[in-house]
């Protein structure tokens, strides 16, 4: 059943529908709220603001087929919302935008200093990293590690092209490997 | 096809999204293109890692998607509007209803009776009592476990390293593995779509799912209770997997026994009972204990490459090769270990007794598992076995460190298979002198 078709059985009043939708969209919008925190502390009130929130104005969706980018929109509004909500101490990664050269983000990564990690570690390691990308790197990566997109359905949701979703995922992977690898201590 | 756009396709076809013809193109170029072939296999495992590093998002979201819809449903109940008297109604029946309670007329007269010290201590002492102290940790999980302690109708997520309260029932999603340890160092491991309750750090009660069960020997019996029957420890080490119609035993180390409907049975090391309305009805040998409890794997190599049950895994599976013969099915059981197996297969390729001649291809596998698996801490281990009699293993080391290093000193991999030990023995020494300038750049140990 399409996202619309559920829209529509929750307008009618089959709140039923809305669980397949928030089932649906959660990995999403999860994903969403971490890219544009930029970590995952906090993030799940946020999701859970958003999906809630999707609820209770459901009636003002104006064209059911937008059902997700309607979502999504909420969410980032929710995200922005919370980042201007707080002071922070440390630069926010929103400060990190599309515009941002992917290596001054390698120059600036903070020193490895070579100890072997285990792999609790190694992980919480390469999180850091992903959440340290440039935002549309982070983003489509998150998306697609978060809830096993394809290309069309990633191209679809940020509006892009699915050369431009791999070419991102390309670079992504590229910073990453380049990032995990060790340095060479002299 | 040059090296950028063949990096675009690596990356496509990790995700599966390669068009029609571009895998062969993309292989083409991969034969050709040593960079671009490292790229690709460092881009996998990669990939594996970032599957890994997400499994407890996915795990979040799906919780947030329920902690969403369970403040909805809330919100839904509480939203329907009732009749603003009815509060203030409410508010005065509860007002004269604890009057009543405070007040009761109905009794003529209190008399105060002093209670003897020692009654309080048994009667409401023991009401008073606190609870047993929590002595179960989850030590490790793959993602979230859910708990909900015996005096509350919620389920709670528990974080690694939080103490549960005994009663607590627990219960595992879909692929979701964790370990429990008790206070008495007895390890209980929980496979995915388990349900059980901890009664004490010494009983159990498994109602779904299926969990291994490592016993630390102490005096009091180690009990699990299942559907019609309970199993006790008379070992150490059991496997119980408890489905709709049956429960089937396996016992890896001891003996346990199994009682329930009148009937008492003892099961021993290296067998399976299927226990059906509490009886058993039908005893096995088991051929393959490791195949047995290799869901518990993926627990195993959560908790770090350099792990002795890990170790004695991998040495159990290498002596079973050496019982039969090398079987396809053994590799793959080594090779999902990731490069968690690197570091026995290594150990055991130096050993002195895997050099016998009957050994010649279980050390082939070994060599080869390795160099497919390495990372770069493995490096000095591959440089020893440069120097290994066995061609082949010369072979996988060298192709292991060019994969890894980018290096070859004018040697390539298949060199070190065919040419003599005199011929490669300078080539030899260079590695041994490029370690000591580079090791720093590297890591020591897993």
């Amino acid at each position: 059943m399409s996202d619309a078709d559920l829209v529509r059985q929750t307008l009618s009043g089959q709140t039923l529908a809305y669980e397949e939708l928030v089932r649906r969209w959660a990995g999403r919008v999860t994903a969403l709220c971490h890219a544009k925190i930029g970590r995952t502390d906090g993030i799940d009130d946020l999701v859970q603001e958003t999906l809630l929130r999707g609820y209770r104005s459901i009636s003002t969706l104006a064209d059911p087929n937008k059902f997700g980018s309607w979502l999504c929109g909420i969410a980032v509004r929710i995200c922005l919302d919370s980042i201007k909500a707080k002071v922070r101490t440390h630069i926010p990664f929103s400060a990190l935008g599309p515009e941002q050269n992917p290596e001054s983000y390698l120059a600036s990564a903070p020193d490895d200093d070579g100890q072997s990690l285990d792999q609790a570690d190694e992980l919480r390691h390469l999180m850091a990293q992903v959440e340290a990308l440039p935002e549309e790197y982070r983003e489509v990566l998150m998306l697609y590690y978060y809830d096993d997109l394809t290309y069309r359905d990633l191209a679809e949701m940020l509006d892009v092209s699915s050369a431009t979703v791999n070419a991102r995922l390309t670079k992504a992977r590229a910073l990453l490997r380049q990032r995990m690898t060790p340095k060479v201590r002299r | 096809m040059d090296c950028d756009r063949a990096l675009v396709l690596i990356s496509a076809d990790i995700d599966q999204a390669l068009e029609p013809g571009e895998g062969m193109l993309l292989q083409e170029h991969l034969r050709d293109c040593a960079a671009c072939r490292s790229t690709a296999d460092a881009w996998r495992v990669q990939h594996a890692q970032l599957r890994r590093a997400f499994a407890p998002r996915r795990q979040a979201a799906l919780s947030n998607a329920e902690r969403a819809l369970a403040q909805m449903r809330v919100t839904t109940v509480s939203s329907k509007r009732r009749p603003r008297w009815l509060p203030m109604l409410l508010s005065a029946a509860a007002g004269f209803l604890l009057a009543i309670l405070v007040f009761r007329p109905w009794h003529e007269k209190v008399v105060t009776v002093p209670i003897p010290a020692t009654h309080v201590d048994t009667e409401a002492g023991s009401k008073s009592m606190p609870k047993e102290q929590p002595t179960l940790t989850l030590a490790v999980a793959n993602r979230d476990v859910f708990a909900c302690p015996s005096d509350k109708d919620v389920w709670q997520a528990v974080s690694t390293g939080e103490k549960i309260p005994f009663g607590t029932q627990v219960r595992t999603g879909p692929a979701v593995l964790c370990e429990f340890h008790a206070s008495d160092g007895s390890q209980i491991r929980l496979n995915g779509g388990t349900e059980l309750v901890f009664n004490s750090s010494r009983h159990l009660t498994l109602s779904k799912g299926q969990i291994l069960a490592l016993v630390a020997k102490a005096p009091k019996p180690f009990q699990v209770a299942v559907p019609k029957a309970t199993v006790t420890a008379l070992g150490t080490e059991f496997d119980l997997q408890c489905k709709a119609a049956e429960t089937v035993l396996t016992v890896l180390e001891g003996s346990t026994r199994v009682e329930g409907n009148g009937t008492e049975a003892v099961v021993g090391s290296g067998e399976a009972a299927i226990i059906v309305d509490g009886k058993i009805k039908e005893t096995q040998t088991v051929q393959n204990l490791i195949k047995a409890t290799e869901w518990t794997h993926e627990l195993l190599m959560l908790k770090g490459r350099d792990n002795q049950e890990l170790a004695k895994r991998v040495d159990e599976i290498l002596a079973r090769i050496g019982e039969t013969k090398v079987s396809v099915f053994d590799e793959q059981d080594i090779r999902r270990l990731g490069d968690h197996c690197v570091l026995p297969l290594t150990r055991y390729i130096q050993s002195e007794g895997s050099r016998a001649s009957e050994n010649k291809e279980k050390r082939a596998m070994a060599a080869r598992i390795v160099a497919d698996l390495a990372n770069p801490w493995s490096i000095p281990y591959l440089i020893e076995l440069l120097a290994d009699n066995d061609g082949q293993v010369r072979y996988q080391a060298a192709r292991a460190l060019k994969r890894l290093t980018q290096q070859t000193f004018n040697r390539e991999p298949n060199e070190w298979r065919e040419k003599s030990w005199d011929s490669l023995r300078g080539t030899y020494q260079k590695w041994q002198g490029w370690w000591q300038e580079n090791k720093h750049r590297y890591p020591e140990s897993p």
